[in-house]
């Protein structure tokens, strides 16, 4: 039996198991809904925070007991289309909450500014049953005065939410 | 010409800007159903070896979606989020992505109904003894009514990952740090066991075990599982491991337990000490 320790960490072997094994998981997500399917921000006054807020939730189903599931959002392009003068980070992606039924475990990610890199809404484990969440989101427009107002056509931009169960 | 001020004192500046969501804008309350399975695949497999499959998508929307796959690569990030991308090229060594095939690679799925998507997966003769990830990600599109319709865009990405462990590589990893500290962005509020985890090997892994706070009698005043989250090969790799304790001031001692899928089980003990939030 292998005794391994690190040159500046005290790790000690304190039991031996028998096997281990590589299993093919059934875990799927099911029915991910997004509600509404628009967000608004319009404000006239660049004082304001316009902010919205989104509902999202879905199913993990079969996964199992202690597997991660995070979900993960990110602006398809680095400017509004429209908009070029706005940058997405301009978004500020805030998790609200994370409510779970059917088990499992989730919490919020720390609020950051949207960029094309994913950035975690939420994350959490499985219990290895269906578990269903409820993650409410709010997106709102930091730093207004930063930026030309404009009225037409609307300043666009495509969310890109993943779910992963890794 | 006005500027931004005057603009805006005479009322005549709305700034208007819309986020698409993830759905179609043709969507009875906005709303999209789409799943995926099986989400993860892990297979031991050998050089010049094939394996082929099916992944199931389903639409569960009351309209029809359009889906386009891609092969991506991916790594865990320093908080323990999975990136992906089309290509990573620190992954490269280890990356499945070029020996996967997909069919089809872009259909669309009627109300309520799935497709069976099939991937092939040819490991080159060459390949060496050890581990290779990839993902397969899915990504909604606007059909084309829905695309001439309003410009809004939307788009969800279902992403299915692929381990294959080639051959018999050895794990090889330890716990490399321990450490306890306040959450990020709540300072004295909540706090986390900071993890690292060593991969010397070129195998993957999945740490198993946990983590306890105790007191200075040795009380276990907290303990958390360990996520079972993939440490990929040849890195080291952070978890964050949020803890449900509010420790008082004064010192405690942060017990981890892992296995590592050796037939062993590390244990690391280190001194913490609580001092008030600034």
């Amino acid at each position: 039996m292998a005794v391994r320790r690190p040159s500046n960490l005290a790790v000690r072997v304190v039991a031996t198991l028998l096997s281990c094994s590589l299993l093919l998981f059934g875990v799927s997500v099911k029915t991910f809904v997004a509600t509404p399917s628009t967000l608004s921000f319009s404000s006239s006054n660049p004082d304001s925070t316009p902010s919205s807020q989104a509902t999202l939730t879905y199913e993990i189903d079969g996964g199992a007991n202690g597997d991660a599931w995070t979900l993960t959002v990110s602006g398809s392009n680095s400017t509004f289309t429209n908009c070029s003068f706005l940058p997405v980070s301009a978004v500020r992606v805030t998790c609200a909450s994370v409510s779970i039924t059917g088990g499992g475990t989730g919490s919020c990610g720390s609020q950051f500014d949207l960029s094309t890199s994913p950035g975690t809404i939420a994350s959490g484990l499985q219990t290895g049953g269906s578990d269903f969440y409820t993650i409410l989101v709010n997106y709102s427009l930091i730093d207004a005065w930063k930026y030309q107002g404009k009225i037409s056509p609307s300043c666009l931009l495509t969310l890109n939410y993943t779910v992963a169960a890794y | 010409m006005s500027s931004y001020p005057e603009l805006h004192r005479r009322g005549i500046l709305t700034f208007r800007v819309v986020l698409a969501g993830l759905l179609w804008t043709g969507f009875a309350f906005g709303q999209v159903g789409l799943g995926l399975s099986p989400m993860r695949l892990e297979f031991t497999s050998r050089a010049g070896a094939v394996q082929t499959g099916s992944l199931t998508l389903r639409n569960e929307a009351e309209a029809p979606v359009r889906v386009r796959t891609e092969l991506l690569d991916f790594h865990l990030d320093a908080t323990a989020t999975p990136q992906f991308e089309t290509s990573f090229q620190q992954e490269a060594a280890y990356s499945c992505r070029n020996w996967l095939s997909i069919n089809p690679m872009e259909t669309e799925i009627s109300p309520r109904q799935s497709v069976q998507v099939r991937y092939t997966l040819r490991v080159p003769a060459e390949a060496a003894s050890r581990s290779f990830h990839c993902a397969v990600g899915f990504n909604s599109l606007p059909t084309a009514t829905q695309a001439r319709e309003s410009g809004i865009r939307a788009a969800v990405r279902m992403v299915a990952a692929f381990y294959v462990v080639v051959g018999e590589p050895a794990i090889e990893g330890e716990v490399s740090d321990v450490k306890f500290e306040p959450a990020s962005g709540s300072p004295g509020k909540h706090w986390q066991a900071v993890v690292t985890i060593r991969n010397w090997g070129h195998r993957y892994f999945r740490p198993n075990g946990g983590v306890e706070l105790l007191d200075s009698v040795g009380t276990v005043v907290g303990k958390t599982e360990f996520p079972a989250l993939p440490v990929l090969p040849n890195r080291s790799q952070r978890f964050l491991i949020p803890m449900e304790v509010k420790p008082a001031e004064g010192k405690y001692a942060l017990r981890t337990r892992v296995t590592i899928g050796t037939p062993e089980i590390q244990e690391a003990v280190v001194p913490v000490v609580v001092t008030p939030a600034p």
